[in-house]
């Protein structure tokens, strides 16, 4: 047996850590430079030949927004509303769901199971212009809980999913014990189940938060009004909106709404990838 | 569980049943007005509002800020009856014709008498904003399409009067050699300084082209009278574009931007910008107002050019439309607010009383002079498509993929189907 | 993964045996009360599911057959006052409009240089972070990031990196690296456009592919390679003889699911050249969109909308075909 010898790993390392920095400086890049540009004054960020540190630090643009944009906070406040609604419509449906489908038998299971699975291998794109009418005549457009519909369907096959696989994984003695003591179907799934899933729960709670935070197909069309946007789609506009030299503000807002969502990935940043791992395997 | 899931319908119900109510439940006095984000920055709305409320006591007003994209979802939402707001301020009359078409709007026609009367009106301004003699929108913010120079670059240039002031060049194939010496290369052939940005962006499209049609040719028509694709002056137009493209004398940053011109005279890396007669001022405050001039396109003092404006509307179905009449037309068209448009953004407004003791600065007298001649776009019920075939086939040609007669003839193929029957 | 097997077992239990067990003799009494029993049973499982089936029937399942008629219909959804059917019309318009096929031969040029390339990304990075040294933490934090950062947003920031005379880009290549004959008008450019929207993707979604195959690093039996070791195996050839085929899986997994995201690319195009210019970035979602709610063609949109589904639904069926991992 041969044995490595220490020089050899010490290559290895310093490799990797080299590689690991310079694929981390290329990805992280463009936020660093959207950082750079909202500290620079306008009329630095528009010079030629440009800068790429600031010459002098301005909290200005930040101070447009905060002061002058009083957008941002309303796609903030939207966009989590939005998730949270839709959190909490998807994690009970599909913890429901997924215990039916994972541990129950009956008619019907294969049929929804195939649908379940066609619905994930198209685009989103389909259902769009009847989700459209469907929300024109229900007076839903330009209204939170028109977005939160929408994406809880669109985000509870997967979850349905992951959580059918979840269930199925259970060793049965726990259910049986639990009808031998007199529990209902619902008791057991509630009290007994459910409690060995909260993992997969987890997994399902950051697909769908990751997939609302972003999404901006449906948001776009289904909310037309800025007091009904959410970030994704509102802070855009404010690029293509009809003022030019808007860069500095632009890339203090963007910063911003990157903020909270970049704190909350750092600090759950294991969890989240166990999350998707967990997800991606059984999903 | 039969409870759980019981509550859990009953309670979705009660929260869409509230969301309907909400949608149609009325509040007294609101008066709604929409407009894209940018015209609350840009115009004193609050001012207004505070004004109107010392006449009307008891009105308050909602501001909604539509998005990026403004004739289609209103489009969609009035077809359905929806309510959006009492008040939208948004594209040309020539795109609020599809709105009038449909039935959706409310004419002006009891109101416009007195001091508003027909003839108290620019006339081209107001006879955009007329379907088969009936206002149904009343024009702001007007513009007409011109080239805004740096008098110091044509200066260096030699294309500068004793005075100072820019010679306008009499034809495009002149102003091409005012191009080539206004550009600035580098050693590597790239070019540092364009002559020119035109905007092409699809918000500009066909008011650019357009523009340079009826300056070179007097009339937007071909010989049928349908929509110019096919003159020889189209062709000259698009020819003069291209070449100066191809040849770096003219940028193309409106092809992703359009705030691409602007942001380019702004920085000084453009002496002309051909768009429209506003941007003097706003570009004016970055770089000095007395280093830019108003220039008409070539021939356009003859022939005309075109004039823009924005349309204010008020649907069939707002709640309160005559609230919202008076306030279009005591405040939006007020003397001081018509003159914070001009002072602040170079924008005009359709009241002839507005523009008293102003003709005579030098940037005013320039735009009337070219104002006098311009006209308006058709009204079209396809202006959309229209715009994005234009768009789409003249960005084609300005990327060397096609030349300019294969331009012209695909955008002729491709309107073929649509309805661009001029309404009067 | 072995869940199926075990489920399978786990169904035959739940009918008869799990009942044999708590009723060991009573097995005639069983027969009669079973259907009962089974008729509840279903109630009850329906109850379970009848909340999220409510919902995507509501949403998904009748949006697919509406949507499926109105492809049949020609629909302008302002002008017309209802959809009228008018056969396979908007898909023999399909063939004929050549924005239609731009959008199609666009959508296609973006998936063929976005999928390898986030394959071969992704698997790299993964191999990266695989690795046992101190600190990957950090750089797994790093190269994760994008993926919280909504892709409408990483399209405001790209179209400011790539801008043409403001953009760091230009100004890097020119003035830092020294070739100046690389600059380009990124966004403005046919030739340079499609690519540069490429990028933004690539930024965005690598990172979750990158898990996907960490997943699948992670399952391999460290054991495996000891024995590999043993034998004297070059790490080059561990590599392409132990991991790369262990990783089928995974492969499989990135394939079908970088392909919908390759297909359904809209976002970023929205946002930083709205298919210009020219139609040189028109792609299909796009073209779907402008015609419902721009032109509220209604009928046309969805015939592009399912032509853009079938497209994504046999690629990705294909995929899971050849890629499908050996059963173990």
């Amino acid at each position: 047996m041969k044995l490595r010898r220490p020089r050899a790993i010490v290559i290895q390392k310093a490799a990797v850590i080299i590689l690991g920095i310079f694929a981390s400086l290329i990805i992280l890049s463009p936020i660093i430079w959207i950082i750079l540009t909202s500290l620079k004054d306008v009329n630095e960020i528009y010079r030629v030949p440009m800068t790429i540190w600031p010459e002098k630090v301005v909290s200005t643009n930040y101070l447009t927004v905060i002061r002058g944009l009083p957008e941002f906070p309303i796609y903030f406040f939207n966009t989590l509303k939005v998730t949270m609604g839709t959190l909490a419509i998807v994690l009970p449906l599909s913890a429901a769901a997924g215990y039916a489908l994972g541990r129950r038998e009956f008619p019907g299971k294969f049929l929804i199971n195939s649908f379940l699975f066609f619905v994930l291998a198209i685009p989103y794109l389909i259902f769009l212009v009847p989700i459209y009418i469907i929300e024109d005549t229900l007076r839903l457009l330009d209204t939170n809980l028109g977005l939160i519909l929408p994406y809880a369907a669109l985000n509870l096959p997967l979850g349905i999913f992951i959580m059918q696989t979840a269930y199925r994984e259970i060793p049965s003695e726990l259910e049986d014990a639990a009808y031998i003591d007199g529990a209902n179907a619902f008791q057991t799934w509630a009290r007994v189940l459910t409690p060995l899933v909260v993992t997969s729960l987890a997994a399902v709670t950051i697909f769908t938060f990751v997939a609302v935070w972003e999404e901006y197909m449906f948001a776009r069309t289904l909310m037309i009004e800025t007091s009904a946007q959410t970030l994704a789609v509102g802070l855009p506009t404010l690029k293509v909106e009809a003022k030019s030299w808007a860069y500095g503000t632009l890339s203090a807002a963007l910063t911003l709404s990157l903020i909270p969502i970049g704190v909350v990935f750092i600090v759950l940043r294991k969890y989240f990838v166990e999350g998707v791992l967990r997800g991606s395997i059984k999903g | 569980m039969f409870r759980k899931l019981i509550f859990l319908v009953i309670a979705v119900g009660i929260l869409m049943f509230g969301i309907g109510l909400a949608a149609f439940g009325e509040e007294p006095k609101v008066l709604k007005v929409t407009a894209e984000a940018w015209y609350y920055n840009k115009y004193p709305m609050e001012e207004a509002a505070k004004r109107f409320q010392a006449d009307h006591p008891g009105v308050s007003f909602e501001w909604s800020k539509a998005g990026d994209f403004e004739v289609a979802p209103l489009m969609l939402a009035w077809s359905r009856d929806r309510y959006i707001a009492d008040i939208a301020i948004v594209a040309s009359p020539s795109e609020a014709v599809a709105f009038q078409a449909k039935g959706l709007l409310l004419d002006f026609e009891d109101v416009l008498k007195g001091e508003y009367a027909k003839d108290k009106w620019l006339k081209g301004f107001l006879d955009q904003c007329s379907i088969k003699g009936k206002v149904y929108t009343i024009p702001t913010d007007a513009e007409v399409m011109c080239l805004v120079g740096r008098k110091d670059y044509a200066r260096d240039a030699g294309l500068t009067d004793a005075h100072g002031n820019i010679v306008p060049p009499k034809t495009l194939d002149e102003f091409y050699t005012y191009l080539k010496k206004l550009t600035v290369k580098d050693s590597s052939g790239k070019t540092i300084r364009y002559g020119m940005d035109v905007n092409w962006s699809p918000e500009y499209m066909v008011y650019t082209y357009f523009s340079g049609v009826q300056a070179s040719r007097g009339t937007i028509y071909d010989d049928q009278g349908n929509l110019d694709f096919s003159s020889k002056e189209a062709l000259a137009l698009l020819s003069f574009w291209q070449r100066g493209v191809k040849e770096g004398l003219i940028s193309t940053s409106s092809l992703v931007d359009h705030n691409g011109p602007r942001n380019s005279m702004k920085s000084g890396i453009a002496a002309f910008m051909w768009e429209d007669h506003a941007r003097v001022v706003e570009c004016g405050k970055v770089v000095g107002p007395e280093k830019l001039a108003i220039v008409p396109i070539p021939d356009s003092l003859t022939n005309g050019t075109i004039a823009y404006t924005m349309s204010l509307m008020i649907p069939k179905n707002a709640k309160h439309p005559e609230l919202a009449k008076a306030f279009v037309l005591e405040q939006l068209n007020a003397p001081w607010f018509a003159h914070y448009l001009m002072d602040n953004w170079g924008k005009l407004l359709g009241l002839k009383r507005n523009l008293e003791g102003r003709q005579d600065l030098p940037v005013w007298k320039s735009v009337f002079q070219i104002a006098e001649k311009a006209v308006g776009l058709p009204k079209m019920v396809d202006h959309a498509k229209l715009v994005d075939i234009m768009t789409t086939e003249i960005h084609t040609m300005l990327k060397m993929q096609q030349t300019p007669e294969q331009t012209l003839a695909n955008i002729r193929k491709r309107i073929r189907g649509l309805n661009l029957k001029p309404l009067e | 993964m072995t869940a199926p097997t075990a489920s399978k077992e786990w169904y035959d239990v739940s009918g008869v045996v799990s009942v044999q067990r708590v009723y060991p003799q009573g097995y005639v009494t069983l027969r009669k009360r079973r259907r009962a029993r089974r008729v509840k049973d279903i109630i009850t499982s329906w109850l379970f599911i009848l909340p999220a089936m409510v919902l995507l029937a509501a949403f998904l399942l009748y949006p697919l057959l509406s949507s499926f008629y109105l492809s049949l219909t020609d629909y302008n959804f302002v002008y017309s006052p209802k959809p009228e059917f008018s056969g396979l019309s908007n898909f023999v318009k399909l063939a004929r409009d050549s924005y239609f096929v731009t959008a199609f031969r666009n959508t296609l040029q973006y998936t063929v240089v976005f999928f390898p390339l986030l394959v071969i990304l992704a698997l790299l990075l993964a191999l990266l972070l695989n690795s046992k040294v101190k600190g990957t933490g950090i750089f797994q934090t790093a190269i994760l990031l994008p993926i919280v950062v909504p892709l409408s947003l990483a399209g405001v920031m790209f179209t400011w990196i790539f801008s043409e005379d403001f953009g760091i880009l230009n100004h890097l290549l020119a003035n830092v690296f020294g070739l100046p004959g690389l600059r380009r008008f990124w966004l403005g450019d046919p030739a340079t456009a499609m690519y540069s929207l490429t990028a933004v993707g690539l930024w965005k979604y690598t990172g979750f592919a990158v898990i996907l195959f960490l997943a699948g690093l992670k399952a391999i039996p460290g054991d495996i390679y000891e024995a590999a070791k043993v034998d004297g195996v070059s790490p080059w050839q561990s590599l392409v003889y132990v991991t790369l085929p262990n990783l089928r899986g995974s492969f499989a997994l990135v394939g079908a699911w970088g392909i919908i995201q390759a297909i359904k690319v809209y976002d970023q195009v929205v946002v930083m050249t709205n298919g210009g210019p020219g139609n040189s970035t028109l792609v299909l979602y796009l073209y779907a969109w402008k015609n419902a709610f721009e032109f509220f063609e209604m009928g046309y949109a969805e015939a592009i909308a399912y032509f853009t589904g079938a497209l994504a639904f046999v690629i990705s069926i294909l995929f899971n075909l050849v890629l499908k991992p050996e059963k173990r």
